[in-house]
């Protein structure tokens, strides 16, 4: 009992409210509703940044790659993350250093150019450019995901920003630079992302589709699944630290986003 | 992880209705009432994984519904204003009585006793819960709730003492 405790204003009150039914069934599908809604637009919106991020960065390759240190695509694959403002590296850096993912064909150096620290974790120049690979692009192989940065290059805007309201402990933190964690092993053929310090959103992409993956420091969010024409998703797994979807169509693809007790978020595509 | 989360469905069943009555008390209009707490359960439900997680995650949909209210609020005060004297009016989808003295008060009460009143009286929030959701110390709703339960009932008596 509180010493406000009152029946009769309760009831006054109450009639105040109104007394008829309010159609939950309607309001709860309604809801689901929006929420569906929400997630195709998000969707949406990450599978055209990503795009658009690919293409600029792309033509941002054309402009410095040399032919004499230009790989083939399978010894070559590195990731690329969302919400990184610019490039770090300078064309004339990923010239010089032959054997390292910079200097790989265009599109995946489009890829590598988002992340400034996997050039800068490669030991010398005798490292095999597959060292500090760590996924492979989507479709060059079936066990590789291609995480694509929504706002590569600061191309486009974040594709996501889940929440306008921001109440206790619901805030998403503010996106950084990856930091040297990103060194990986040499001879990893694991097809994990180096660690990965807290990013709004970023894309991970297979033959059957796309997902969007949030990483807040603590937990995993998927944003949203953008299946290819003839696949359909299904999310398998959408817990804080694991996130899977399969698409399912001609063929079977499988996207697996990770996060350990070490705040380290690797992923992987299988068919 | 998930099997500690309540069900959202559940929680939107339990708890909505109460929700939208409340807060039809607080903006003066169900239509608003209903959106604003819609609005909230399906930002909870995007989010439901991290927001599951908490302690009162009811406390986080009404808050986040509060806030949407006090957003429009504050965006359009001409627009609310109007909206409030519509509210004298019965909706068409509520059976809620004719504006009288009661009505009037509640027009009258500060947005945050009012907003005290109809949390405490209809949604059957705690003094702390209603804290944390209009974002004040709880000292404070009981202040508010003590001068509105005051002068509520003095508009009850004086109805019942007419009646």
């Amino acid at each position: 009992m509180s010493e406000f405790d009152d029946d009769i204003i309760a009831s006054a009150l109450e009639h105040r409210a109104g007394s008829g039914a309010l159609g939950i069934d309607g309001a709860y599908a309604a809801v689901a509703g929006r929420v569906a809604a929400t997630r195709r637009r998000r969707a949406a919106v990450a599978g055209v940044g990503s795009i658009s991020g690919v293409v600029v960065l792309a033509a941002l390759a054309l402009t410095s790659v040399t032919p004499d240190v230009v790989q083939t695509p399978s010894d070559s694959v590195a990731p690329s993350l969302s919400s990184m403002p610019a490039t770090t590296e300078t064309p004339s850096t990923s010239a010089s250093t032959t054997a390292l993912p910079t200097t790989t064909e265009q599109s995946d150096r489009t890829s590598t150019t988002s992340e400034p620290a996997t050039p800068t974790s490669a030991p010398s120049a005798s490292t095999p450019a597959s060292s500090v690979a760590t996924s492979a692009p989507a479709g060059s192989t079936p066990t590789g995901s291609t995480p694509t940065g929504s706002s590569p290059a600061g191309s486009t805007p974040p594709a996501t920003t889940p929440g306008a309201t921001t109440p206790p402990g619901s805030s998403a933190p503010a996106t950084t630079e990856p930091d040297d964690t990103a060194t990986t092993e040499p001879e990893t053929s694991e097809p994990e992302t180096p660690p990965t310090p807290p990013f709004s959103s970023r894309s991970y992409s297979s033959a059957g589709g796309s997902i969007t993956v949030s990483w807040n420091g603590a937990a995993l969010t998927l944003d949203g699944t953008s299946p290819a024409s003839g696949y359909t998703a299904s999310v398998e797994a959408a817990e804080d630290d694991r996130i899977r979807v399969r698409f399912d169509g001609a063929q079977r693809w499988q996207i697996e986003v990770r996060a350990d007790s070490d705040g380290v978020v690797t992923s992987s595509v299988s068919s | 992880m998930s099997a500690e989360r309540p069900d959202f469905e559940e929680l939107f069943r339990a708890h909505y209705e109460r929700l939208v009555r409340a807060l039809t008390l607080v903006a003066g209009d169900r239509e608003r009432a209903a959106d604003a707490v819609q609005d909230a359960f399906v930002k909870a439900h995007l989010k439901w994984r991290r927001v599951g997680r908490y302690d009162d995650p009811v406390g986080w949909v009404r808050r986040v519904a509060i806030n949407k209210l006090r957003d429009e609020h504050r965006r359009d005060g001409r627009k609310r204003r109007a909206l409030d004297r519509l509210s004298a009016e019965p909706a068409p989808f509520t059976d809620a009585p004719p504006h009288d003295e009661l009505g009037e008060l509640l027009d009258e009460l500060p947005p945050q006793q009012r907003a005290a009143v109809a949390l405490f009286y209809v949604d059957r929030a705690s003094v702390a819960e209603i804290a944390r959701a209009l974002d004040v110390a709880e000292g404070t709703v009981k202040s508010n709730l003590h001068d509105a339960r005051r002068k509520l009932r003095g508009v009850l008596d004086n109805r019942e003492a007419a009646g």
